[in-house]
């Protein structure tokens, strides 16, 4: 073949920016089609391994040491009746517990943090976390009188979030005011719960104390699994409005100019997120840190390409197990709340968040 | 055929009318520069005509239909636009920011289609965005990253920009860059209606001008006509020279000294 013939059987320069987008994997079916990015695939699948791992620690751990393996033999029904009651009477309720209620911070914080755009906007901030805990106190102190009000607990913190909206409709730059007048929502809710609480008897309302502390001891599946129930059901709305969260990351204005309905989904996201954050306050109190850290540490992952809703789940899960086996075998054989550990945690990652800011203001 | 056509809008902001019966057509293919002093409500007007705000009086109609009866995301398969200060996510792409302009041909069951492909790269080929599609978009050169957001405004592939000062923070250099660009669109067969600051390269690359001034139309049609001294002289509240430009004779807009301050300065010397 000659050279100009080569030459000639040459078509059209290729185009450029890839037909399929770079670091996602295009799956087609039909007129259909997804996009998957691959980190986050990946990431995520990482995660609930070790996620899996860390559960069965969990349940070998405690005052009763077991083996892993022998943990694992339980969970598959293959041991003596003592450990087997150990197991599932005891240490899988827990776990069960802890990992709906991390996954329900997680999730939700990430939703109100891209939606506000700041990091400091979590549910535990701005006092939708306090808003549950003060409607199960009430209701569980006048009204329920013991048995556990979990299913109050969106309507506290939709009652919250309503108070905020009436005193701060515009959220300020970057949030900012909404996150500051959120403090304050907060605040009044805990005000108002330890209020009630101070008007019953101390040994009346020692495990309603405990529980706003966020602990997580003998909370059984009769809160744990309606909730889980819930939240799953609630899945596909978050899948759904995800796509827009992309791209609200543009801001409100290029959202709008791309065609989202930027106040239908905000209100959509938002009460979203409320609920969710509310039926994880309702198993093991309100627990900071969580909403607030697991965004952070999985858009890092992610390296910020997307908005990570599904690893910061995983990740929510798997950092609030971490708290509660480690306050569990720690403080062994008193028993100490678990959101102790987290306040803990939250504080100092509060401290670097707001050191790193000053820096920038500067 | 007027492809957009303004009938007589007003907008009151805090019951303040920011703009006054404002009307004006949009022909197909025309690179149409909005000018006029600061507050005069030539953002506004923009912001009207992308329904990012909705008139408080008169319509305005898009290809037969008025904008209301549109909804966003109709509406963003015919216009694109895109805001003075866009917000860019940390950690995005080139790429990511090209794709991002897709969001309204696409659906949660339809997530990449050929023509989305199709459209990301030729908006990445007439942007010129080809060696830099994986940096991050906030790690650019003002001129480049004001063509990747150009970028994403053409692969959203509408017959209508709207551009709200895409060049007030550039250099002279990335002006320029970035207005090329805006003529390739044009080329390319787009209507542009971009507000703009700077009166001579405004008047080097739009077609016409409209000049809005205290929320009305002062003057509008082809550049020579809106360029007038006696005309800029009023709209500015200054006093101008106009010369031309030895390169192509464009008019170029020279605001003389207010005269006190020129007598002040001989007393001085």
């Amino acid at each position: 073949m000659s050279l100009t013939s080569f030459a000639k059987t040459k078509v059209s320069p290729p185009l450029h920016g890839a037909a399929i987008p770079t670091g996602k994997w295009l799956f087609t079916w039909r007129r259909h089609s997804l996009l998957l990015e691959k980190r986050a695939v990946c990431i995520g699948l990482l995660l609930l391994l070790a996620l899996m791992i860390l559960s069965v620690i969990s349940i070998s751990v405690g005052s009763a040491k077991l083996t892993p393996w022998l943990a694992l033999q339980a969970i598959f029904g293959d041991t003596s009746r003592l450990i087997e009651i150990m197991v599932f009477k005891i240490r899988l309720p827990r776990v069960v517990a802890v990992l709906t209620a991390g996954a329900a911070m997680g999730l939700a914080g990430c939703l109100i943090q891209s939606l506000v755009r700041n990091r400091l906007a979590t549910p535990d901030m701005i006092g939708v976390n306090e808003g549950a805990t003060l409607a199960i106190t009430f209701f569980t102190l006048y009204i329920t009188m013991g048995s556990w009000p979990w299913w109050i607990a969106p309507i506290g913190a939709m009652f919250a979030a309503l108070i905020l909206y009436f005193l701060c409709k515009n959220p300020g730059e970057q949030g900012y005011l909404f996150v500051v007048i959120g403090i304050g929502v907060s605040e009044l809710m805990r005000a108002l719960g330890e209020f009630l609480m101070s008007t019953e008897s101390i040994v009346h309302v020692s495990a309603v104390y405990m529980w706003t502390m966020g602990n997580f001891v003998g909370q059984g599946y009769s809160t744990s699994l309606p909730v889980a129930a819930i939240l799953l059901a609630l899945c596909p709305l978050v899948m759904y409005f995800s796509r827009q969260l992309n791209v609200l990351r543009l801001g409100v204005d290029t959202a709008q100019s791309l065609g989202v309905n930027v106040d239908r989904v905000q209100l959509a996201i938002l009460m979203l997120a409320i609920m969710i954050a509310a039926l994880g306050t309702a198993i093991g109190g309100p627990v900071v840190f969580i909403a607030m850290a697991a965004p952070i540490i999985a858009s890092y992952l992610l390296k910020d390409r997307i908005v990570p809703l599904w690893c910061a789940a995983i990740l929510g899960a798997l950092l609030l197990l971490c708290s509660d086996t480690f306050v569990r075998v720690l403080a062994d054989p008193h028993e100490v709340a678990t959101g102790i550990m987290t306040r803990i945690l939250g504080g100092v990652m509060l401290l670097i968040f707001l050191l790193r800011d000053k820096g920038r203001a500067d | 055929m007027a492809l957009l056509s303004v009938n007589g809008i007003n907008f009151c902001y805090e019951s303040k009318a920011v703009i006054k019966d404002v009307s004006i057509t949009l022909s197909a293919g025309s690179l149409v520069g909005i000018v006029g002093p600061n507050g005069g409500g030539k953002s506004t007007l923009i912001k009207l005509l992308a329904k990012q705000m909705m008139p408080t009086a008169g319509e305005i109609v898009l290809k037969q239909q008025p904008l209301s009866n549109y909804t966003m995301k109709q509406l963003a398969k015919h216009i694109a636009y895109l805001p003075q200060h866009p917000t860019i996510p940390a950690g995005i792409t080139v790429e990511q920011l090209v794709q991002y302009g897709r969001h309204p041909h696409q659906s949660w069951f339809r997530q990449w289609s050929e023509q989305d492909a199709e459209q990301v790269a030729k908006a990445i080929q007439l942007m010129n965005l080809e060696s830099i599609l994986d940096q991050s978009v906030a790690s650019l050169s003002g001129g480049q990253r004001q063509r990747a957001w150009l970028a994403m405004i053409l692969a959203q592939d509408t017959d209508i920009i709207l551009l709200d000062e895409p060049t007030s923070a550039l250099d002279i250099g990335h002006q320029i860059e970035v207005l090329e660009s805006i003529s390739e669109m044009v080329s390319a067969g787009k209507t542009v209606v971009l507000v703009i600051h700077d009166l001579a390269a405004a008047a080097r690359y739009c077609d016409e001008l409209i000049a809005i001034g205290e929320g009305k139309v002062i003057a509008s049609g082809p550049v020579n006509d809106v360029i007038t001294k006696s005309l800029i002289d009023s709209l500015y509240k200054t006093d101008v020279d106009i010369m031309q430009a030895p390169f192509d004779h464009a008019p170029v807009i020279v605001p003389r000294r207010k005269k006190s301050n020129v007598v002040d300065l001989k007393r001085l010397g």
